[in-house]
């Protein structure tokens, strides 16, 4: 096998972060410690990690700071541990170039989970360009990827769930092409995700109940037949989230 | 008095106008009652003072054996209105029964004739009307410039019975009760009401406008939460409200910034250690042991969740964005759905309202969440009304005693028996929704849903939301 992979973890509580790194060496990772953000920083000049898991709010230089330090510097990942869960948080940690994060108090089993999602994403790379896309427009409607909303063509929000958001965003960067149910199921939820051809069906029929002016005659995400579902209209990709 | 409520005006400046206005009018009422009373005094005055001086000079006459007639019948005979001024000798009283009779000039005749030496048997006074004849001469003479200018509708017939038994009596014309004098007093009150009202009129509007200032910005601290100076204006008292409103609205904004901090750290402080305990549990051997502690911690963090969430309501940056109401329902009934909940959804018509919508979607899946936690299952609607939105959700459970339910939206607050620690929920569920709710300008009941026969088969919550 490989190297172990090497994560580096930031927080300020040993309370916290002792018995963390204590787990997450049981789980088979080799784990370094550190207390502050400068000290973090000197870690990194002499060695490579694998990921990062960084608390936000630390004495000194806070985690978002050092965050977007990271996502500028180097293509490590970041995993960003808080202690709120609001949405404006989420919006701001994933904004300024963390990988996820997770809201204290978290299963530590989950962390793992995420962990290894994000190193599997990581290896993918080179990152494809279209990680500069922030979002998609189509028939008037806006789908913001890094805020992950939808917007209908007056400007309303429409609220929808993440696993119809991921699926519209598949949509989207597939326009025009059939994908059928394997397809949808394996980009939009990965292998790993354990859903069954029904539920990608479910998925469907709830997205078009948003977003198609009538249920029963799909006009944009259409069935075809014997082979899956297609978006049908033209779909321009955003520089900039909501710029029409 | 439902009627005197009606015209009542609501306004400061309305009420201070009429009540001037009605005192103003009573004062004038009670100044006009006064000087008809004292010009009433003065014609008796007269009245009296003229029959007086007739009657002692008939009264000498007569003494002297004179006969009455000769000389008043030739001086009056010239003079208009001569018929009015007659005095007579008769053997019987010619005071009748159907005239009005006036004490008040008895009692004036009583006082002044027994120091002139006369004194009669009795005294009679009353009113007669003017014969028609005399009327006309005298309105004639009232025409032509006559000094009685004001034509004469009523005599007074005064008599007095001298001690052989016959009557002595005069006749004396009753100046008319003048109609100048009420046209003089309603035009004083017109004076007045300009005089006084107009300045007041302005007065009591430029109050009216540093109060309107004061209570928009009281309205405008109560909905953002945010002291704004308000400068202060209009008279000192007013001027010094609205300064110690600046102070006050100052320290409460503090205060609340203060505590938004003060959470913030709770939150992290607690949150850390919590963090901390729920890897810890990860290295307990008994999976029984270990499940139940986690139970525990999700408990705990639960609380404080809607603990930090309640305290921070109406203090987000965020602003209102305009969401599809219709989708977000949706998207809640799917959720529910998934975790295998009984959750239906009528057709859900796109109805775009201004909200937070994290916020909202808090609320509604707590209050969702509570009718298919104790109500087996929840059907929701949605739809507008005028000026709102409502979305009704029904569930099929036992409903809450009618006492009970205002009781229900008080933090902590469970149902005894079948709504307790077992099932789940912090108890701060439909306190934190209606807190949102209100939050966002609209409200949340809930009421008993009952049967023809008035049994309850369920609860329902009405949730409203203003459109724009």
């Amino acid at each position: 096998m490989t190297d172990p992979v090497h994560i580096l973890l930031i927080d300020d509580e040993p309370t916290l972060r002792e018995p963390l790194a204590e787990y997450l060496v049981g789980q088979g990772f080799a784990v370094t410690e550190a207390g502050d953000a400068a000290k973090a920083r000197t870690l990194m000049r002499d060695q490579r990690f694998s990921i990062l898991l960084l608390d936000i709010m630390m004495p000194g230089e806070d985690g978002l700071s050092l965050c977007r330090h990271v996502a500028a510097q180097s293509e490590t990942p970041v995993i960003l541990l808080t202690a709120k869960g609001e949405a404006m948080d989420r919006i701001i940690g994933l904004e300024i170039g963390a990988d996820d994060y997770v809201v204290k108090p978290f299963d530590p089993r989950e962390l793992v989970a995420r962990i290894k999602t994000v190193l599997r994403r990581a290896a993918r790379v080179p990152q494809p360009a279209e990680d500069e896309i922030q979002g998609f427009e189509f028939d008037g409607w806006t789908l913001d990827t890094v805020k992950r909303r939808l917007t209908d063509p007056d400007g309303a929000l429409v609220p929808i769930s993440t696993a119809e958001f991921k699926l519209l965003q598949v949509f989207c960067e597939h326009a025009g092409h059939v994908l059928n149910r394997d397809q949808l199921l394996d980009l939009a939820h990965g292998r790993e995700a354990h859903l069954f051809d029904r539920a990608i069906d479910n998925q469907i029929s709830r997205l078009r109940k948003k977003v198609e002016a009538d249920n029963r005659s799909p006009r944009l995400i259409k069935t075809v037949w014997g082979g899956g579902y297609t978006l049908a209209a033209r779909v321009r990709r955003l520089a900039s989230p909501g710029a029409a | 008095m439902n009627v005197l409520k009606r015209f009542w005006p609501s306004s400061l400046a309305g009420r201070l106008l009429l009540t001037i206005a009605l005192a103003l009018l009573v004062g004038q009422l009670v100044n006009a009652a006064l000087l008809v009373r004292a010009q009433r005094e003065q014609a008796l005055d007269r009245i009296a003072a003229e029959a007086s001086v007739r009657l002692i000079a008939a009264t000498d006459r007569l003494q002297q054996g004179r006969p009455l007639r000769e000389r008043f019948g030739g001086r009056i005979e010239r003079t208009p209105g001569f018929r009015l001024r007659r005095t007579d000798l008769t053997p019987d009283n010619p005071v009748q029964p159907d005239m009005r009779p006036v004490p008040a000039l008895v009692s004036r005749l009583e006082a002044i004739l027994p120091s002139y030496g006369v004194s009669p048997l009795a005294i009679d006074a009353a009113l007669m009307p003017a014969p028609p004849r005399a009327r006309r001469v005298d309105r004639l003479a009232a025409e032509i410039g006559g000094r009685n200018e004001h034509p004469v509708s009523q005599l007074a017939l005064i008599a007095v019975q001298r001690p052989d038994g016959q009557w002595l009596s005069v006749r004396v014309p009753v100046p008319e009760a003048s109609v100048r004098i009420l046209a003089t007093i309603i035009g004083q009150t017109v004076i007045l009401y300009v005089i006084m009202l107009v300045p007041l009129i302005w007065l009591t509007r430029r109050i009216a406008r540093s109060m309107g200032v004061l209570r928009d910005g009281v309205a405008q601290f109560e909905r953002t939460q945010e002291a704004r100076r308000i400068e202060p204006s209009g008279p000192s008292d007013l001027a010094d409200l609205t300064r110690s409103f600046n102070a006050m609205s100052a320290r409460i904004s503090a205060m609340l910034n203060e505590k938004d901090v003060m959470l913030g750290a709770i939150g992290h402080d607690l949150k850390t250690p919590l963090a901390a305990l729920r890897v810890r549990v990860e290295s307990v051997p008994d999976d029984r042991q270990r499940e139940r502690m986690v139970a525990s911690i999700d408990d705990i963090t639960r609380t404080l969740d809607d603990i930090l969430t309640l305290a921070r309501i109406g203090r987000t940056a965020d602003a209102p964005e305009q969401v599809n109401l219709g989708a977000l329902v949706e998207m809640i009934a799917d959720e529910f759905r998934d975790l295998g909940q009984d959750v239906a959804l009528e057709d859900t018509p796109r109805i775009v309202v201004p909200l937070q919508l994290t916020w909202i979607r808090r609320a509604l899946r707590n209050i969702i969440g509570n009718a298919v936690r104790y109500g087996q299952r929840a059907r929701v609607s949605i739809a507008p009304r005028a000026g709102h939105v409502a979305i009704v959700i029904d569930d099929d459970g036992s409903g809450i005693p009618d006492d009970q339910i205002e009781r229900m939206f008080e933090p902590f607050t469970r149902l005894e028996a079948s709504r307790n620690m077992a099932t789940g929920g912090t108890g701060l569920g439909l306190t934190l929704a209606r807190a949102i709710l209100q939050q966002h300008g609209g409200s949340l009941r809930l009421e008993n849903r009952r049967g023809a026969g008035g049994a309850i088969e369920g609860l329902r919550a009405v949730l409203t939301l203003p459109a724009q």
